[in-house]
């Protein structure tokens, strides 16, 4: 428009800037794209976009800043050497030049700062943060508000300004006076520099003295109403420590202002109120020490302090200030009655003073304590005086003090340091009670030794009285070990039992029973110790407590407490007299070498435990856990009892008792084995039969079979011959043990026990020789040979008989297996709480009944028998691999047909029929 | 295993140095140990073969007497194979430790040799201090075959899971053997 025409150039109003004219053949620029327009900073870099919400470009050459290669890290260096030109970096070193230009993030121009800014502050807003400053919740830290937000004048302020408005002036019409004079506090007392609140106007009204009449004033500044909720949980009325007072010291008592002559800024940051009036009073402070005009040098370096401030809540002095923790004496002195309550504040209408205050109530002073007393309570157990334990209750009583134990009667060395202890009245130190061993002294220790040679002997003899077979699992009659015990312990049993012992903690009825024990053996009452043990247990059992508690008793002496004092109690109980062990273990090896010199391999050389794998394990098997619910890994443990008198002897393994029971079961199973296996695994026999006794008999049982089937030298014989050749020697040996009562080593208990039980039984095998026993072991060799060399005979009767053997033959087997339990049940291993005697000797009956039944009985019997083996050989057959059983074809189907005939057959027929089949 | 009667089963996929699981119930060395999907089975000098089934949560102990050098699970995992320095190999049915076979000729007292089943589970096989593996028929229990690879004690021994193939260590040599028939490409 503006070169629209040149003659028009003065009427028109011309905007902007004209556009250069185009030269000739210029074409006309094109505008550039939207898409080719770039930000390019000042030195002619690219500046990318970020986006449209952060609208941020990017740091440098690729989101990197700087130069070309981005950050430069600065190289580390130590600030042990460059510690003196450490710099501190603020964040502008930190920043690109174009973020200090104009435009930037932080632009160095010049600005006006805050103390040129606002010169004039906002009052009310000073005010009310004054008071927020008083009320939160730690006191003046909104002054710091200061450091951050920056002082505006706001549009309202400006207004008021240009109506004529001053900072500190009341908004409103003006008025002609105050309407009241405010005075300043009469507690207050002002002693110079700093203006205490309220004497701006306190001036002001001074001034107002010179003013002529007509003169107007601002109405005064209303302080805003202070509307915060109260919040905290102070009392009402609560002011903290305002720092203006404590730390400046502004108004108040100590008024000392260490910063009067300091910055302005500080001063403003806290709110000072010296220049409320915008003008300085001309009073200076004091600096750090008196002026030599200054009049006053008291207090000086006081200051509002903390301890200044009640802490406990009391009754204030009345008055003149001259009270607290720097009151004069005579203050503190004052008699509470003598003083005078006064109130102080506004009495209602219709109320007046009292004139007489009330009487004061009596007060009783507390009874005076005795000189020894401690405020600290014991609990001790009451015991019934009729009751027995008087030594215990003695001991008690001693230790409380209620029996004074003359000193004249002892000498001083006499005393025992418990006694010491009670007359120097010191608590008794709390220890355990004596564990045994490791604190005795080393003659204690071998007097120890000798009684535990002696209670082996003591042992012996009870082995020995054992053997008789009636009370063969008794141990020595009470009258007999009491004595024994009463001369071994002799004199040792005079500080046995007393209180602080106690060996059976853990089970009071035991510590009870022990400690009549103890007391009936101090007196001798041998025949009475019998009683005190639990009427309810068996005899094995009470025989071992009885022991337990000789050795018990042994083991304790009154000394000892002394040393247990110094230790003291587990917090946490453990079990002492428990061991962990593994709840099943791999039992005796000995049958099992047995079993393996017999290629017995299978239940005989097996042990089944329940193990538990871990979870993690079974997780990384890919297997689910077994036992979801326990915690247990590995073997399963259990606790056994350690405190067994068992424990303190070594009884050699019974093995020559096992291999004799092992004699029939490997016999039979032999057996057995030959019938199920008529294998080439048996091959190797023939060597070891000059080795073994057991095999040596067997291999003449089966030459004898070979060469001809007529009933051979009877096992059963040979087989009883071995217990009843021992069993005279053994009535003999039994008869010297009782009159020797020791000797004898603990094997021969064993022996006797189990070849005595095997006794009973080949007597009664011996009976019944002549019935069947004899043919049938003759001919269960001959028959199993037979099957052997003809498998596919037609013969089902002999397979029946090859069944009926074995079959006995494992009938017994179990049994022989528990004849080989039972001994073990004797020997050291015995689990506590096991009457073995009582079982054992069921069993064996039990078994002797078995055995006649089994031989005595017929059809039925051998029926079921029958049954079983049928199970058990499917059983067996389930187990086997196809191609590794070779002889399953041949065995499995013909027992089977043989079964189902000899269902038919064998009713009718006597068992020695059957047997001879 | 190891030879302070322990076995250790640690978890691979943790980088924890320690073992979840110690089955420390033998009672001299572990001299070997073999897994199966669910068992882990271990041959200790104490001669014992142990059998730790994480399925049923059971021990079986089966007592050997003799130490034990080498076990193995048959291909079919019915069996377990126990050579012992008895200078014997043990076939033991896995449910019930009864002796299915037994296995001599070779010598075997004082190392610690390896036994192996072939991949048909039809041959067993045994190292042997003679310089000699000898492979015995399983079912027969007749010798099958010694094979003599060299003059010390065959060291190790190892069947192909697979293939009739064997691989044999004995005085710093390696060997692998292969079937008569077979060509090698």
């Amino acid at each position: 428009a503006a070169e629209s025409s040149d003659g028009e150039e003065e009427d028109l109003v011309s905007y902007g800037s004209a556009l250069q004219p185009l030269q000739e053949g210029e074409r006309i620029k094109k505008p550039v794209p939207l898409q080719e327009q770039t930000v390019k900073d000042a030195k002619g870099r690219y500046q990318r976009f970020h986006g449209a919400f952060t609208g941020g470009f990017s740091a440098g050459y690729f989101n990197t800043v700087g130069t070309k290669e981005g950050w430069t890290p600065s190289a580390f260096v130590s600030s042990r050497q460059k510690r003196a030109d450490r710099t501190i970096l603020g964040p502008e070193d930190f920043m690109d030049e174009e973020d200090l230009s104009e435009f930037g993030i932080a632009p160095k121009d010049i600005t006006t700062t805050d103390d040129f800014a606002s010169k004039a502050k906002d009052r009310i807003k000073e005010k009310a943060r004054q008071i927020a400053g008083v009320v939160a919740p730690i006191p003046g830290t909104t002054a710091f508000d200061d450091l951050i937000g920056p002082s505006k004048i706001t549009v309202g302020v400006e207004l008021l300004r240009k109506m004529g408005w001053k900072e500190g002036q009341g908004i409103g019409p003006r008025v002609k006076r105050k309407p009241c004079r405010q005075k300043p506090d009469p507690t207050v007392k002002i002693y110079g520099c700093a203006l205490p609140p309220g004497l701006s106007e306190g001036s002001e009204d001074e001034e107002d003295e010179y003013q002529p009449e007509n003169v107007t004033f601002a109405p005064k500044d209303v302080m805003p109403v202070d509307l915060t909720p109260k919040e905290n949980v102070h009392g009402l009325g609560y002011k903290g420590l305002d720092p203006s007072q404590a730390l400046f010291g502004v108004s108040g008592r100590e008024h000392l202002n260490l910063f009067s002559g300091g910055s302005e800024e500080t001063s403003n940051l806290l709110g000072d109120l010296r220049h409320s009036n915008g003008r300085k009073l001309g009073i200076t402070g004091q600096a750090f020490g008196v002026g030599a005009l200054e009049e006053e040098d008291d207090d000086i370096y006081a200051t509002d302090t903390l301890s200044k401030y009640d802490t406990v809540l009391k009754d204030e002095e009345p008055g003149d200030g001259l009270y607290g923790w720097t009151a004069p004496k005579q203050y503190k002195s004052k008699k509470r009655p003598e003083r005078e309550f006064k109130y102080i504040g506004k009495i209602l209408d219709g109320f007046s003073l009292a004139s007489k205050s009330s009487a004061p109530s009596k007060i009783y002073a507390p009874p005076s304590l005795p000189r020894n007393y401690r405020p600290v309570h014991y609990f001790r157990p009451v015991i019934a005086p009729g009751n027995e334990n008087c030594q215990l209750q003695k001991a008690l009583e001693e230790s409380a003090g209620k029996l004074e134990s003359d000193p004249a009667q002892q000498s001083r060395h006499a005393l025992n340091a418990a006694q010491r202890r009670e007359q120097l009245g010191e608590t008794e130190l709390k220890g355990p009670a004596p564990s045994i061993l490791e604190y005795l002294s080393e003659k204690d220790r071998e007097r120890l030794k000798e009684i535990k040679q002696a209670s082996e002997q003591q042992m012996k003899a009870k082995i020995v009285s054992q053997q008789s077979p009636n009370s063969r699992f008794q141990p020595a009659s009470p009258e007999d070990a009491a004595h024994k015990w009463q001369m071994l312990l002799g004199g040792q049993l005079a500080n046995a039992g007393s209180s602080d012992f106690k060996p059976f903690a853990k089970n009071p009825e035991k510590q009870k029973r022990y400690e009549n024990f103890v007391k009936c053996l101090k007196k001798g009452e041998k025949d009475t110790l019998e009683r005190f043990l639990d009427p309810s247990m068996t005899e094995w059992e009470r025989g071992r407590e009885k022991e337990e508690f000789f050795r018990a008793a042994v083991f304790y002496r009154a000394s000892n407490s002394t040393l247990s004092s110094r230790f003291t109690r587990a917090k946490y109980e453990d079990d002492v007299d428990k061991v962990e062990v593994p709840r099943d273990q791999e039992n005796d090896i000995d049958d099992k070498e047995t079993a393996v010199k017999m290629k017995m391999f299978g239940k005989l050389t097996r042990d089944n435990f329940e193990w538990h794998p871990d979870k993690l394990l079974c997780k990384r098997f890919n297997v689910r856990d077994p036992y979801p619910d326990s915690s247990v890994v590995g073997l399963p443990k259990v606790k056994r009892d350690k405190y067994s008198v068992f424990n303190f002897l070594t009884v050699p393994e019974p093995t020559t008792s096992v291999t004799q029971a092992t004699n029939e079961k490997i016999q039979e199973s032999n057996n057995l084995n030959k019938a199920k296996k008529p294998s080439r695994w048996d091959v190797s026999d023939k060597e070891r039969e000059k080795k073994d006794s057991i095999s040596e008999f067997i291999s003449l049982a089966r030459s004898k079979a070979d060469g001809q089937q007529q009933p051979p030298v009877p096992a059963t014989e040979a087989r009883g011959t071995g217990p009843s050749e021992t069993l005279p020697t053994l009535v003999a040996n039994e008869d010297k043990n009782q009159e020797e009562e020791s000797g004898r080593p603990p094997m021969d208990l064993f022996k006797a026990i189990f070849v005595s039980s095997s006794d009973e039984k080949s007597s009664s095998s011996e009976e019944e020789t002549d019935e069947e026993q004899q043919p049938t072991t003759s001919e269960r060799e001959p028959e199993a040979t037979k099957q052997v060399d003809v498998p596919d005979s037609s013969s089902s009767n002999v397979q029946e008989s090859v069944a009926a053997t074995t079959d006995s033959g494992i009938s017994s087997l179990p049994t022989s297996k528990q004849e080989l339990d039972a001994p073990e049940e004797f020997g050291p291993k015995l689990p506590p709480a096991f009457s073995s005697g009582r079982l054992c000797k069921h069993l064996d009956r039990k078994e002797k009944h078995r055995k006649i039944r089994e031989r005595h009985k017929t059809k039925k019997e051998h029926k079921h028998k029958k049954e079983k083996k049928k199970k058990r050989k499917k059983q067996k057959n389930k187990g086997k691999h196809k191609n590794k059983k070779p002889e399953k074809d041949s065995s499995s189907d013909t027992t089977d047909s043989s079964d189902s005939l000899s269902d038919m057959d064998t009713t009718g027929l006597s068992p020695k029929e059957l047997l001879r089949r | 295993g190891s030879i302070d009667s322990t076995v250790r089963c640690w978890d691979c996929r943790s980088r924890r140095p320690d073992p979840i699981q110690v089955l420390d119930e033998a009672k001299d060395g572990i001299s070997s140990v073999k897994l199966s999907a669910h068992e882990i089975l271990t041959g200790s000098v104490d001669g014992r073969v142990r059998r730790y089934d994480l399925r049923t949560g059971q021990l079986c102990s089966d007592y050997i007497g003799s130490p034990i050098t080498s076990v193995c699970f048959s291909k079919d995992g019915q069996c377990v194979l126990a050579a012992s320095l008895d200078s014997t190999l043990r076939l033991l049915d896995k449910d019930t430790g009864e002796l299915l076979g037994e296995y001599t000729g070779h010598r075997s007292t004082a190392y610690r040799l390896d036994c192996v089943l072939n991949e048909q589970d039809t041959h067993v096989g045994c190292a042997s201090e003679d310089g000699h593996v000898y492979f015995w028929d399983l079912v027969e229990g007749s010798l099958a075959l010694s094979l003599p690879v060299g003059q010390g004690v065959v060291q190790s021994l190892a069947f192909h899971p697979r293939l009739p193939c064997l691989l044999v260590a004995t005085q710093g040599q390696v060997t692998l053997w292969r079937e008569d028939t077979f060509q090698p490409e």
